[in-house]
């Protein structure tokens, strides 16, 4: 037993999860603040939506109710603010990118945790998450891979069991905010008897389109409801039992999906759906179950002939034309994949340059399709 | 086990122990210095955040209409959202819900409506007057909606603010 919680938290890993995690965050906060900037006098403002002095009968004292106390004017406060929300989307952007991510990092929740004090009343799901994983992220070693410091200066990716505790805490985090959401939901009767889904889908609030039709099937809400409570509250279960943990996670997103296009909150929704996706779809899920991939160096030796042969191929002869399969437009690529696969199966370890140059093909590839078909 | 590890996953248990404990919404004493520290800890690391999102029912929902009038034009009526994009409105909908918990202080609603009626004077600047009209959207049963209820408003809460003569 011991063993086994000993390699599900410690068991070295290279904490790639982590970085893609941060690229979520960082992208969910940055487009967050960029949607809010135009309206932070309304939300965060002692003029604002809620006047300071309603805030301080509500929830007590805060920042802008401080202001007003200390004689401080409107403009001074607006200036204020403008430079605070400005150094806060800076630093989001820098923690998304990998430039100085520590820093960043601390920028970035400090900023947050200041915003989240200022206007509590409004602030909704995706302000907890931010503030609480970027708070997890600043101990954590999240510039590693795809940052902009790693393409600078060569990062230690060599595996860390702390890269791994660290995903497994702010996993466990995740997990149980989805306990509690699930857990409170069944203590109502809304979510029981399908009334829940039949509502918010109705409220002018996050209507988007119309669900009468549900009445005359009030089995299609009931069920909505019900599969939202089991995946919520077995989540923490779920996710880790073997081949059925991915489509959970799978079923996860696709209700914060729904969420954010049938509702209307479409950041709070992609953003989860992105954090839940770099938690428990990454390279670092299942450590335990996981081979390492012999690594490119370890194979270079065993399989030089062919990489050679295979670096020949890419090099196409001057002259030659591109393979076209019939009504398909494919540059080659198919041709290519083919061999790829080929040589693969025989233990070759593809290199990140020819993967992106693959990717970048086949993204070529295919909107070329897309064009021919759609116009 | 090292002592570093021990620390750092004594710590992490903490963490996430504050977390649990916050999610089961606590009564506490504010006064006492070792609940106010936790709270200020919970506060600034997002650890005292729960996640009870429409929970455990559906709260009810508060509809908004506000009539602008300005000089020499027809007045005509608005809602406060239009004039924000969705996640200003998510936002602001977490404001409007809490009118409904209190909708039964009359004084509570008046600050409400009359700091919501500003935040409109600030989109309309020529507007002499802002007309509220609250009304609590009540959305029939599935039951209901299949022997012919339809939605309907009712009227909860009407104003008008005006702007001082100095302002």
């Amino acid at each position: 037993m011991s063993a086994s919680l000993e390699k599900f938290f410690f068991k070295p890993s290279t904490g790639e999860a982590l970085s893609v995690l941060r690229i979520a965050i960082g992208l969910g906060m940055l487009l967050k603040g960029l949607f809010l900037f135009p309206h932070m006098m309304d939300l965060y403002g002692p003029y604002g939506y809620l006047q300071a002095p309603l805030m301080v009968a509500i929830g007590g004292e805060n920042i802008s109710s401080w202001s007003l106390e200390h004689g401080i004017s409107t403009a001074a406060y607006s200036s204020a603010l403008h430079v605070f929300f400005v150094v806060h989307l800076l630093a989001a952007f820098c923690f998304m990118i990998g430039f100085r991510t520590r820093v960043a990092n601390i920028v970035l929740w400090t900023t947050q945790a200041l915003f989240f004090q200022m206007a509590w009343v409004s602030a909704y799901g995706i302000d907890a998450y931010s503030q609480n994983i970027s708070f997890l992220l600043m101990f954590l070693p999240v510039g590693r891979f795809f940052s902009v410091d790693a393409w600078l200066k060569p990062q230690d990716t060599s595996p860390s069991e702390w890269c791994t505790f660290g995903l497994r805490f702010i996993q466990i985090y995740v997990l149980m905010t989805y306990v509690d959401a699930g857990v409170s939901k069944g203590l109502g009767h809304d979510w029981w008897n399908g009334n829940a889904i039949w509502e918010v889908l109705h409220f002018p609030e996050f209507n988007r389109m119309n669900f009468f039709w549900m009445a005359s099937y009030p089995i299609v809400p009931k069920l909505l409801g019900w599969g939202t409570l089991v995946l919520e509250t077995f989540y923490i279960v779920g996710v880790w039992i073997p081949r059925l943990g991915r489509w959970w996670v799978l079923g996860i997103i696709g209700m914060h999906l729904t969420i954010a296009f049938l509702m209307g909150l479409t950041l709070f929704g992609l953003t989860l759906a992105m954090v839940n996706a770099a938690l428990f779809l990454g390279v670092d899920r299942f450590p335990r179950h996981r081979n390492r991939r012999p690594r490119r160096r370890e194979l270079q030796s065993t399989t030089k002939p062919l990489f050679e042969n295979f670096n020949a191929r890419l090099r196409r002869a001057p002259g030659t034309k591109p393979a076209r399969s019939e009504g398909f437009f494919c540059d080659g690529f198919l041709s290519e994949y083919s061999t790829f696969k080929t040589i693969s199966t025989v233990g070759f370890a593809p290199g990140r340059k020819y993967i992106a140059w693959m990717s970048l093909q086949f993204i070529f590839c295919l909107s070329r399709n897309l064009r021919s078909i759609w116009f | 086990m090292n002592r570093k590890r021990t620390l750092i996953c004594s710590l992490a248990v903490l963490h996430l122990a504050l977390m649990g404990f916050s999610m089961t919404n606590p009564k506490v004493d504010s006064h006492n210095p070792f609940w106010r520290t936790v709270n200020w800890y919970g506060k600034l690391t997002g650890a005292s955040a729960t996640y009870s999102f429409f929970s455990p029912d559906i709260p009810r929902e508060l509809v908004f209409h506000f009539t602008v009038y300005e000089p020499g034009q027809v007045p005509f009526e608005t809602t406060i959202q239009k004039t924000a994009n969705n996640e200003v409105n998510a936002r602001l909908g977490n404001i409007l819900r809490m009118i409904p918990k209190s909708y039964e202080h009359r004084e509570i609603v008046r600050s409400m409506a009359a700091s919501l009626s500003a935040s409109m004077f600030r989109s309309y600047p020529d507007a002499q007057k802002i007309g509220i009209r609250t009304d609590l959207f009540l959305l029939p049963s599935m039951a209901d909606f299949r022997r012919g209820d339809r939605a309907s408003l009712m009227p909860v809460y009407s104003a008008v603010f005006a702007k001082d003569s100095g302002t």
